[in-house]
């Protein structure tokens, strides 16, 4: 489903991630570890278009990505959900037209938006808060609906820049459960972190990096 | 796809009254081009109303050769009639032409010379399309060309200063009215620029989740059309109360007044024509 191979994606000369080649199944969740700067964000920015890929091919679902046209790129990031690493919530709307916005985007029928928010809101646990906005709730429910936001239109890729980020430690269990029980429905999962202990008992597969690298 | 226009109508309405400021600047800029327009408008109509009425004295007169007598400048007086553009005419004999002569001297022609000596003439109305310097000089020359015919005479200098100040009027009142708009336009396209700057992060996040550009511009043209509107209802409230004013002065004053029908309409289109275009520019602009 998530296909890397050799892809060269840089900032400058030191900065960004080289020849990196990895696999993800369909129905897979995979975890890319390392340290600040390691490149984790610079790996999932380069599968939605976010930053250009220099050398190498990234293959979604058998698209490859450089073949995209600028045009459609938009139509391609509809088949992803994407939690951001800095969430970007919509300050100016309330929790609930945050998550219906990916549904809006792709022309989901309102009737269909308001029965899949609620229960997306729902699983999460936050649906009390679906008046609320995200300037008056905490930065972990804010991560919660940013996690809501990318789940809810059931996307066949979900990539996950360290959704446990501000989340206690039994919280952020129970989301990287979430995202594990995504899988189910056949979609692959790829999440950032840098917290080794969070992972190490799912006895998952991971992709280290280093400096932008790839550690075996 | 219909669930998504109605989203994308109610965005439009959403960023409107979120933007207050904004959209309070771009309607008052499209208000005060649509007063603008509409008083220009109605100075037009009235300057043109009046000329109007003006050339209505539009006529050429002709005098007949004294020898000639009354019968023979009868005849004359026909056949200038079927001329082209003449639309009808006044004969004036000895004693009308006494009559003109006493109301414009205060004195009979009579005591003053012993005899009445004033030609006989007639004065000619010239139909409405053909009340121009040119064309009348020209109908002048040919009933000049009449035998006994002594001497035609209208006002050419006059009309040719007015023409020449309508048209003058026309041209820089063009040239002020497209300056107008484009600074209108220009100014509601910056007024929207500033609100798609402030939200240029939503923008951002929008892209990224996969949003079309015509996703991301049709609320803010609905948001210009919504200000233009909005300048069109303002305008249309202030030209109410000064219509209200011109009634209560019709007594004194006696203008055209513009026709609803029209009013309504030009104010509504334009303005919204001004936050269509200063939208769609602003937005188009910032999404290169
Ligand atoms: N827009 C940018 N311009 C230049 N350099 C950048 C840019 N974004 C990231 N970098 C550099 O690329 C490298 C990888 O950054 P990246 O954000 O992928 O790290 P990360 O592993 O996600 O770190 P963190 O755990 O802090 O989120 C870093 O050296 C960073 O400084
Ligand atoms: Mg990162």
């Amino acid at each position: 489903m998530i296909d890397f191979k050799n892809v060269t994606a840089t900032f400058s000369d030191n900065a960004g991630i080289f020849d990196l080649t990895f696999h993800i199944e369909r129905g897979e969740i995979a975890f890319l570890m390392g340290p600040t700067g390691a490149g984790k964000s610079t790996v999932l920015r380069a599968i939605y278009k976010d930053i250009p890929v220099m050398k190498g091919r990234i293959i979604i679902d058998g698209v490859d990505t450089s073949k995209i046209k600028k045009r459609k790129i938009p139509f391609f990031r509809r088949s992803i959900g994407t939690i951001f690493q800095d969430f970007k919530l919509l300050d100016d709307r309330t929790v609930f037209e945050n998550v219906a916005l990916p549904l809006h985007i792709n022309g989901v029928p309102g009737k269909v938006i308001n029965r899949k928010v609620h229960e997306v809101l729902e699983r999460i646990g936050l649906l009390d808060l679906k008046k609320e906005r995200p300037t008056s709730i905490s930065g972990g429910e804010q991560q919660r609906i940013a996690i809501a936001r990318a789940l809810v239109k059931d996307p066949k890729v979900i990539l996950a820049d360290e959704p446990t980020g501000n989340l206690d430690l039994v919280t952020s269990d129970e989301i990287v459960d979430l995202l594990e029980s995504a899988t189910q429905g056949g979609a692959a999962v790829l999440m950032a972190t840098h917290n080794f202990p969070l992972i190490r008992p799912r006895h998952k597969r991971f992709i280290e990096l280093s400096g932008g690298r790839q550690l075996v | 796809m219909i669930s998504k226009a109605v989203f994308l109508v109610f965005e439009g309405f959403r960023a409107l009254v979120r933007a207050k400021v904004p959209a309070i600047i771009s309607s008052i800029t499209i208000f005060i081009t649509l007063m603008i327009f509409s008083i220009a408008y109605f100075g037009y109509i009235n300057l043109k109303g009046y000329s109007l009425e003006f050339r209505k004295q539009y006529r050429i007169d002709v005098f007949f050769d004294a020898s000639l007598d009354r019968d023979k400048c009868l005849d004359i007086f026909n056949s200038i009639l079927l001329i082209d553009g003449i639309e009808q005419g006044d004969f004036i004999d000895r004693e009308r032409a006494a009559k003109i002569f006493e109301r414009y001297f205060h004195k009979d022609v009579k005591e003053i010379v012993g005899t009445n000596p004033l030609p006989l003439g007639g004065k000619f109305e010239v139909a409405p399309e053909y009340r121009d310097v040119q064309i009348m000089s020209a109908i002048a020359d040919k009933i000049r060309l009449i035998n006994g015919v002594d001497l035609t005479v209208f006002q050419s200098g006059l009309i040719k200063k007015i023409d020449g100040f309508l048209d003058n009027l026309l041209t820089l009142a063009f040239i002020i009215g497209s300056a107008i708009l484009i600074v209108s336009i220009v100014m509601v396209s910056n007024t929207i620029r500033l609100t798609i700057h402030a939200k240029r992060g939503d923008i951002g996040t929008l892209r990224l989740l996969g949003a079309t550009d015509r996703f991301i511009k049709l609320p803010f043209i609905i948001e210009g059309l919504l200000q233009g509107l909005g300048g069109a209802l303002l305008s249309l409230g202030t030209l109410w109360v000064l219509y209200l004013l011109m009634q209560y002065l019709q007594g004194y004053l006696r203008t055209y007044l513009i026709s609803p029908e029209l009013l309504i309409p030009g104010n509504v289109i334009i303005g919204m024509a001004l936050g269509l275009i200063g939208s769609y520019r602003g937005i188009s602009k910032y999404l290169k």
